[in-house]
């Protein structure tokens, strides 16, 4: 018995049948994807780092760091810890960060997570302004980029 | 309308996921009940799975691997389709591991000869089949898996006519519905004849178009001989295939025009060449999405075709974009009819319609018959782009105490902020409540990748008169997830659930199969 797999859509970036206009689709698509972070939300924080993590088994999947801030200790999303690598954006522990971002509530728990990281003069968007986290792409033509495949 | 009706859903649900953070239950998974291991998965196996990638999308990829049945994985390929990342490729795999727990759930660990990981859990309905969901973070993609013939890795394996149903997007991003029939010659490596079906927003339902061009197909010279592969161009796409057997190939498209998956199944059986040959009683389960609220649509239903042109017996139960609707058979319908198509005789398509006055809709669509009681279908009501899976149903009246035994379940969809992949095993007993007892895990991509493994689950399968028609389906998945399921279930028969949620906060879409070890 053969029985298909059921994908689901969002309807984007498409010349639709039905009348309606590109400004309709990405009102719902803004929504239905990132309605839960919201830059009119967001916030700093600047602390001390106490740890480092690419891989965290603490979700989300992602880069973490535990940063010391002035008042409390707070783990924070960095999102993909390649697109850090790529940049040449190293983390260690006692490093100083500014991160812009904000707490969202997730399944039981409410992480914060990061848009903007800065250390020292060198500042890195690990979202986008949706929220989405940023995806490393490694450059065409690079050994690189033809084993990009395996990470998607 | 229906967009603000949506927008107020998504605030509201909102509110409701904050809220409801701290107030989910605490469910120990049951012990893994069942008698699946290590050696269960052994052997050469052909995969199929498609969903988002990390910038929202599609993405999808078909591969083989082969176990050992002694906890590794010896060899493994994959082509990989990415619109987001304009990106076509086909990786390779060093030697993996994976894990069985008893219930049939596992763990597969790949990495490509980068270092790149691919994590897939699984969970198995027997040896030769199961349900997968990548949950290494990477993207949000989930499918399945068959065990592969590898004595039917040549050319000549692909002969005879096949049903296909390929759904995927176009190079804008839009869902498109691709089904029909092709027929293949084997050595001849043409594919001669067949017909087809398309949907997209674009352009709306294409209506039957003959290959008016022959296609081609041929062995990869490479990986041909070692995981089935192969390439295949016709109706002006151009594909990567992987043999399972005979009756099944699982195709990826591979062009310029976007990206799309799914399988062709030998015909077989009397496929009925006029309406006197589709009797029966039929359920069907549909996934896609609304041009009317821009969002996800999915629907599940019954119906029975009398041999002559109508249908009756008509329940239906959709869910766009977090709105459901119930219909049941009544004066409220009425134009019920279907024609098996006899200017594509014996190509095994038909059509059906029918309309509710209570909604004001008509419904249309088309199917390819793989048998008698197997096809692939797509809704071409206005609207609407979705394809999927017609079943006969077979056995009713259906009871717990028929359908008591352990299940494998794959759903997957949307809900307001999030897309989600889920697999899992449950045991379902002969008692009027509680009577679902598993394990699920989930794969969340919203504004993170976030997995669950393992969560407890404990739910009830209510069936109602003698379960032919809409029957309710609750889960309830235990912290972390913290989450209830409510879903309409159709029984196509005492093996196979077709599941749509009717949840006001998520469109899911799934099957329930009977686990056979």
């Amino acid at each position: 018995m053969h029985m298909r797999k059921i994908t689901l859509w969002i309807v984007v970036g498409t010349t639709l049948l039905c009348c309606t206009t590109v400004g309709q689709e990405k009102t719902l698509q803004t929504s239905v994807r990132s309605s839960g972070y919201d830059l009119k939300r967001e916030g700093t924080l600047v602390g001390t780092v106490i740890a480092y993590t690419e891989s965290s088994p603490t979700p989300p999947l992602g880069a973490h760091v535990t940063l010391q801030t002035a008042g409390v200790v707070v783990d924070v999303h960095l999102g993909n810890a390649r697109l850090l690598t790529a940049n040449n954006f190293n983390i260690q522990a006692g490093d100083t960060l500014r991160i812009i971002g904000e707490n969202v509530a997730f399944g039981s728990d409410a992480p914060f997570l990061a848009r903007i990281v800065q250390k020292g003069t060198q500042a890195l968007a690990v979202r986008s302004e949706r929220g989405i986290p940023m995806r490393y792409v490694a450059p065409k033509n690079s050994a690189e980029s033809k084993s990009q495949g395996g990470v998607l | 309308m229906k967009r603000l009706l949506w927008g107020a859903t998504l605030a509201c649900a909102v509110v409701l996921s904050a809220c409801g953070g701290g107030g989910g239950s605490t469910i120990p998974p049951p012990p893994p009940a069942g008698g699946f291991t290590l050696s269960s998965l052994k052997g050469q196996y052909a995969f199929s799975m498609s969903g988002l990638d990390q910038s929202g999308a599609y993405i999808a990829r078909t591969g083989s691997f082969n176990a050992d049945g002694a906890g590794s994985i010896s060899s493994a390929m994959e082509d990989v389709v990415d619109l987001g990342a304009g990106i076509t490729a086909e990786v390779t795999f060093v030697p993996g591991n994976y894990s069985m727990q008893a219930n049939g759930r596992g763990i597969i660990a790949l990495k490509d000869t980068s270092g790149n990981p691919l994590t897939l859990t699984m969970d198995l309905q027997s040896p030769a089949q199961g349900f997968l969901v990548q949950t290494d973070g990477f993207a949000a993609t989930s499918g399945s898996f068959n065990l592969q013939t590898t004595a039917d890795f040549l050319a000549n394996s692909f002969n005879g006519n096949y049903v296909f149903d390929f759904s995927g997007a176009n190079s804008a991003g839009a869902n498109t519905s691709i089904i029909g029939k092709i027929s293949a010659n084997g050595s001849g490596l043409s594919i001669t004849a067949g017909v087809i079906d398309t949907n997209d927003p674009n352009n709306g339902p294409s209506g039957p178009i003959p290959l008016t061009l022959p296609g081609t197909f041929a062995l990869d010279p490479t990986y041909g001989a070692t995981f089935g592969r192969g390439t295949a161009a016709f109706a002006g796409h151009q594909f990567a295939f992987y043999i399972v057997d005979t009756t099944q190939i699982m195709f990826l498209q591979e062009d310029s025009q976007g990206g799309s998956s799914g399988s062709a199944v030998l015909q077989s059986g009397a496929i009925p060449t006029q309406n006197s040959g589709f009797t029966g009683s039929f359920a069907y389960l549909v996934g896609g999405s609304s041009m009317s609220t821009f969002g996800p649509d999915a629907a599940v239903a019954r119906f029975t075709p009398d041999g002559v042109s109508s249908i009756g017996a008509i329940s239906y139960d959709e869910n766009n974009s977090g709105t459901p609707l119930h219909i049941s058979q009544g004066s409220n319908i009425s134009n019920a009819t279907y024609a098996i198509d006899t200017t594509n005789a014996g190509s095994g398509r038909g059509t059906f319609t029918f309309t509710d006055s209570s909604s004001a809709r008509t419904f249309q669509y088309v199917f390819y018959l793989i048998s008698p009681t197997n096809g692939v279908i797509q809704d071409v009501s206005s609207g609407i782009v979705a394809d999927g899976t017609l079943l006969a149903q077979t056995g009713a009246p259906f009871t717990l105490a028929g359908l008591a035994g352990n299940y494998a379940f794959n759903w997957s969809g949307e809900s307001v902020s999030n897309v989600e992949n889920y697999v899992g095993q449950y045991a379902l007993a002969n008692t009027a409540s509680n009577n679902v007892s598993g394990v699920v895990d989930a794969a969340i991509f919203g504004t993170t990748f976030t997995s669950f493994a393992d969560i407890g689950t404990q739910g009830t399968l209510t069936i109602t008169t003698d379960g032919t028609n809409n029957n309710t389906y609750q889960i309830v998945a235990g912290n972390p997830l913290g989450t209830t399921y409510n879903f309409q279930a159709y029984i196509a028969d005492a093996n196979t659930v077709l599941l749509l949620s009717t949840d006001k906060t998520r469109v899911l879409a799934g099957f329930v199969s009977r686990q056979s070890q």
